[in-house]
């Protein structure tokens, strides 16, 4: 459905002469009617391929495709405008424009292409603004609409040409916290019940986990890693994917033993040995560090002993409470790791603790 | 790097939900508190009304008086306000006559006109120069406000040697090709009036046009274009709908400024014949002989009066819903630049042509014109008789130094009071809890907007007359407060909207943390305010400097400025003199305007 390949671009950096790669070598392509997240902290890229994607901005090269037709190429030297362009956008600030009321905004897309009839685009205009429960609210202004109702607005707004591809450029991020789950949980509905091919920018990884079919992990630039939500997160393939999503404990290790038949290797860390998988590129690279994530962490007063747990002793450093779980920091030797317990079983600050780790929990990174 | 999407908010924003909070926190309950806090409390609130009331008579004397002389004096016999009797005979007098119709009918089409001129020209300017790739608009930004350099009185005088039929540069070089020159390309008309005063609005109305181009949200026009719009429809349907009140404002304010105008009715409809109200007042002002006819000026000005008002309400409705497309929070878009391809050519061609009329062929005209002993066109043969007589002329003339200094004086003056009062106003009005307070200091201190300069002068004779305890008539001292009163709207407006730029929560926490107004005003207020504040005093002085209807009305004595005193020379056939002198103030303002512009560069 979208295709993109090796997108370039820079800008030149006013401070140092230079330039500044914003886009480096951005590849990736979007079956039809998945909901594809680029997710990377502020400032890595995100924005600039979806723009470039809407035609908003033009990469320096490379090639972009949606639904089979070529939109951009920088070698061949082809840009068709947004306006040509079959995509719906949702912008960060919505973009309802004010002097046009609910209707009207909708309208819009419709009217501008000059080929519909009124009552034409009077059903379809209802039909959107039904399918985002705004249906009673046509004649009011757009000024009068709460943030939930502009985000609302904005998506019939993208949906009504009923386009091949739905940008969606942050659009959870101007809403507070509760709001938020609930249209959260509304765009993956619509989305599923549209089945509009999907691309949504983020830098919130529980939106990207929870909206997505596939994530791109972006980071300066660069696309470090695609995969479905699960796989990214707990098969991350870098030391960058393994922190940005979610917490982590970040062991320096070295391989002690590679992997066998069953995937498991060996690798040497400061607490002794650790039974772990390697993620592709850890077993060739000449540091390791070991990611085990704190809900992954077994913590007792006692050793378990089962074959192929990993186990370490230390001792609780502190404890906080958050709710619905408790937060431990426990010193391992030198190493103040964090792991995760049950509000049930309640351990003291001070006291001796065992940690254990099954070996598939346990990953083995490249260093840098 | 730091794209504009990275930074954007809603401006259409979801409702502030800490405003409440804050206010609160700004105004706090009387708490067991140290005992500063609480004195200032108490201290706060009479200082304000004080400060409401001051500044409501101050600008109701201002302002109203100036209003109610004109008004008072068109009823009494004598035409005089503080005449005695009343009478209706001016009203009579004036509007018996089928002439002041026809006065009236000419001066609409002769404002519409001209205001239709400058927007068309001054939105096209703009829009290419903020919103495309013109080839070098970096530079077109500042030199498009260059004419601002060429004050009305100077374009017509240059305008008049360009297009003059008799004397004029383009008809005596056609003349041995096309014989007799063409009548409607004739200057002395009403068509040419127009033209000119039309040209000579264009600064300013690019000035108000430029700020909102740029504040347009750029996602506005994305998402129309992501909606399939082209390039045609997202101006007319998005850009302009935001555009509409700044133009509407700028529409009005012309009007309202035009409807008296005088500096280019003085030069090109006086020898044209073209009836103009501005005119007709100035000969009643001053008759060659006899008393000047104040009934008569007063009920004429009266009419401009009900004029104003309709204006001034049409202005304020329209600029009130103007924060409603505003993005108040000082945010920088980077605006979306559209590649003109192509176009880039022809548009070049249109921004210089613009150029050349407003200031490069004025220029080259004047100076022309200084050079040579008498004017006649552009010959060949007036080469040898090329002299810089006309500048030793001026140079060495007493009247012309006292002139300068003068008018150096009146725009020293004009500026100091209008940063101060403009300031204090503009932050009473916006930051003002009581709607009813903002409402009227903004009514009064707009009021000015709709006196027309030649009225101005005509009402302070009345008052300068009236008060005679204070002998200020025939001195500098008179136009400074026709400059300072004239030019109070502007100012206003312009610390308005440099303040509604600043979130006032930043002055909310200066006072949460012990600061009390003055020092708000100075610590926070201000040094924010740097760039407009510079900008409003170049603009007040390079205004009061090229100031001529005031001044003209005013002048009586030992008051003359550099504009009246050139006026003088061209009027007596002293051209090689005007000219020279028109030259010399050309470069002086070109300077201050070159200088603020380079305050005010935009970073690309």
């Amino acid at each position: 459905m979208l295709s993109v390949r090796t997108l370039h671009k820079s800008f030149a950096s006013p401070s140092d002469g230079g330039s500044v790669k914003v886009l480096d070598d951005v590849s990736f392509t979007v079956p039809a009617g998945s909901f594809f997240t680029l997710l990377g902290p502020s400032g890595c890229g995100k924005t600039t391929t979806m723009r470039s994607i809407a035609g908003l901005e033009t990469p320096d090269d490379g090639s972009i495709s949606i639904g089979g037709i070529t939109v951009f190429d920088g070698a061949r030297g082809i840009y068709v405008p947004p306006n040509k362009r079959q995509i719906g956008m949702v912008f960060q600030s919505y973009a309802i424009w004010p002097h046009m009321d609910v209707f009207d905004n909708v309208a819009f897309p419709l009217k501008v292409t000059g080929k519909l009839k009124s009552a034409d685009i009077r059903r379809r205009v209802e039909r959107a603004l039904e399918t985002v429960q705004l249906e009673t609210l046509g004649n009011r202004p757009a000024t009068r609409l709460s943030g939930g109702q502009q985000q609302r607005l904005a998506l019939a707004r993208a949906l009504v040409v009923e386009p091949d591809l739905l940008l969606l450029d942050e659009p959870l991020s101007n809403l507070d916290a509760q709001l938020r789950d609930t249209m959260r949980s509304e765009l993956r509905r619509l989305q599923r019940e549209v089945g509009v091919t999907t691309i949504f920018v983020t830098h919130d990884q529980t939106e990207a986990l929870a909206l997505s079919d596939q994530i791109a992990v972006i980071n300066k630039g660069a696309i470090v890693q695609i995969g479905e939500p699960q796989s990214v997160y707990e098969r991350p393939q870098s030391r960058f994917v393994a922190t940005f999503l979610g917490s982590t404990n970040l062991l320096p290790a070295t391989l002690a033993e590679r992997p066998g038949a069953d995937g498991i290797g060996r690798a040497e860390t400061a607490h002794g040995h650790l039974a772990c998988v390697f993620a592709e590129d850890a077993e060739r690279a000449p540091s390791t560090v070991v990611s085990i994530r704190p809900e992954n962490i077994l913590l007792a007063a006692q050793p378990v002993e089962q074959p192929g747990l990993n186990r370490f002793g230390g001792t609780i450093h502190e404890r906080v409470y958050v709710g619905d779980s408790v937060e431990y920091i426990v010193k391992v030797g030198e190493t103040l790791m964090r792991a995760r317990g049950t509000p049930h079983e309640r351990f003291n600050e001070g006291q001796a603790i065992q940690l254990h780790m099954r070996a598939h929990d346990c990953l083995a990174l490249p260093g840098e | 790097m730091a794209r504009p999407t990275e930074q954007r908010t809603a401006s259409v924003s979801p409702p502030a939900v800490s405003t409440t909070a804050t206010r609160a926190f700004a105004r706090p309950e009387p708490a067991p508190a140290r005992r500063g806090q609480i004195k200032r409390r108490i201290r706060l609130r009479p200082t304000r009304i004080l400060l409401f009331a001051l500044l409501a008579i101050l600008l109701g004397f201002l302002t109203l008086g100036p209003l109610a002389a004109v008004v008072i004096g068109s009823f009494r016999p004598d035409g005089l306000p503080f005449g005695e009797g009343w009478t209706f005979d001016n009203y009579i007098e004036v509007w018996s006559s089928h002439y002041s119709w026809v006065l009236a009918g000419n001066t609409l089409v002769f404002t519409a006109g001209s205001s239709a001129v400058a927007i068309v020209i001054a939105l096209t300017l703009s829009w290419l120069i903020e919103r495309t790739d013109l080839p070098g608009r970096a530079l077109f930004r500042a030199a498009v406000l260059m004419p601002m350099a060429t004050p009305p009185l100077l374009l017509a005088i240059a305008w008049a040697l360009v297009l003059s039929p008799t004397i004029g540069i383009v008809p005596l070089a056609l003349k041995p090709l096309i014989g007799a020159f063409p009548s409607w390309l004739d200057i002395y008309s009403l068509p040419g009036t127009i033209f000119v005063q039309g040209l000579a609005y264009v600064p300013t109305s690019i000035l108000m046009l430029s700020p909102a181009i740029r504040a347009i949200d750029p996602s506005f026009e994305e998402a129309a274009l992501v909606a399939r719009a082209t390039r045609v429809q997202v101006f007319f349907r998005v850009a302009l709908p935001f555009l509409t009140p700044t133009l509407i404002s700028i529409a009005t304010i012309l009007m309202m400024v035009g409807v008296l105008a005088f500096d280019v009715p003085a030069v090109i409809g006086i020898p044209g014949n073209v009836p103009l109200m501005s005119i007709e007042v100035f000969r009643r002002m001053t008759p060659p002989s006899g008393l000047p006819d104040y009934g008569g000026s007063a009920a004429l000005n009266s009419a401009v009066f009900v004029l104003m008002v309709v204006g001034l309400v049409v202005y304020r409705r329209v600029t009130r819903h103007a924060g409603r497309y505003a993005t108040v929070g000082g945010k920088a878009y980077r605006p979306r630049i559209s590649k003109l391809g192509a176009w880039r050519w022809p548009a070049l061609g249109l921004v210089g042509l613009y150029v050349a009329a407003a200031i490069v062929l004025p220029f080259l005209a004047l100076f022309w014109a200084s050079l040579i002993p008498y004017f006649g066109g552009f010959d060949a043969s007036l080469l040898n008789r090329v002299s810089l007589g006309a500048y030793h002329d001026i140079l060495t003339s007493h009247g012309v130094w006292t002139a300068a200094g003068n008018a150096l004086a009146i725009a020293g003056l004009a500026v100091l009071a209008l940063l101060v009062l403009g300031l204090v106003t503009g932050w009473a009005i916006v930051r003002a809890k009581s709607r009813a307070a903002s409402l009227l200091l903004d009514v009064l201190s707009m009021i000015p907007m709709g006196v027309p300069p030649l009225m101005m002068g005509v009402a302070l004779i009345f008052l300068a007359f009236g008060i005679r305890i204070v002998p200020i008539y025939g001195t500098i001292w008179l136009i400074a407060l026709g400059h300072f009163i004239a030019f109070l709207p502007v100012s206003t407006r312009m610390m308005q909207v440099g303040l509604m730029q600043i979130n006032g929560e930043l002055e909310e926490a200066a006072a949460v943390a012990g600061a009390n107004l003055v020092q708000t005003l100075l610590r926070i207020a201000t040094p924010l305010l740097r760039p407009t504040m510079i900008a409003l005093a170049i603009w007040v002085a390079v205004h009061s400097i090229r100031e001529f209807s005031i001044a003209v009305m005013l002048q009586s004595g030992h008051n003359s400025v550099l504009s009246t005193v050139l006026y003088s020379f061209w009027e007596t056939g002293s051209s090689s003199q005007a000219a020279a002198l028109a030259v010399l103030l050309m470069a002086m303002l070109c300077l201050m305007v070159a200088v603020s512009a380079y305050l005010s560069r935009q970073k690309d």
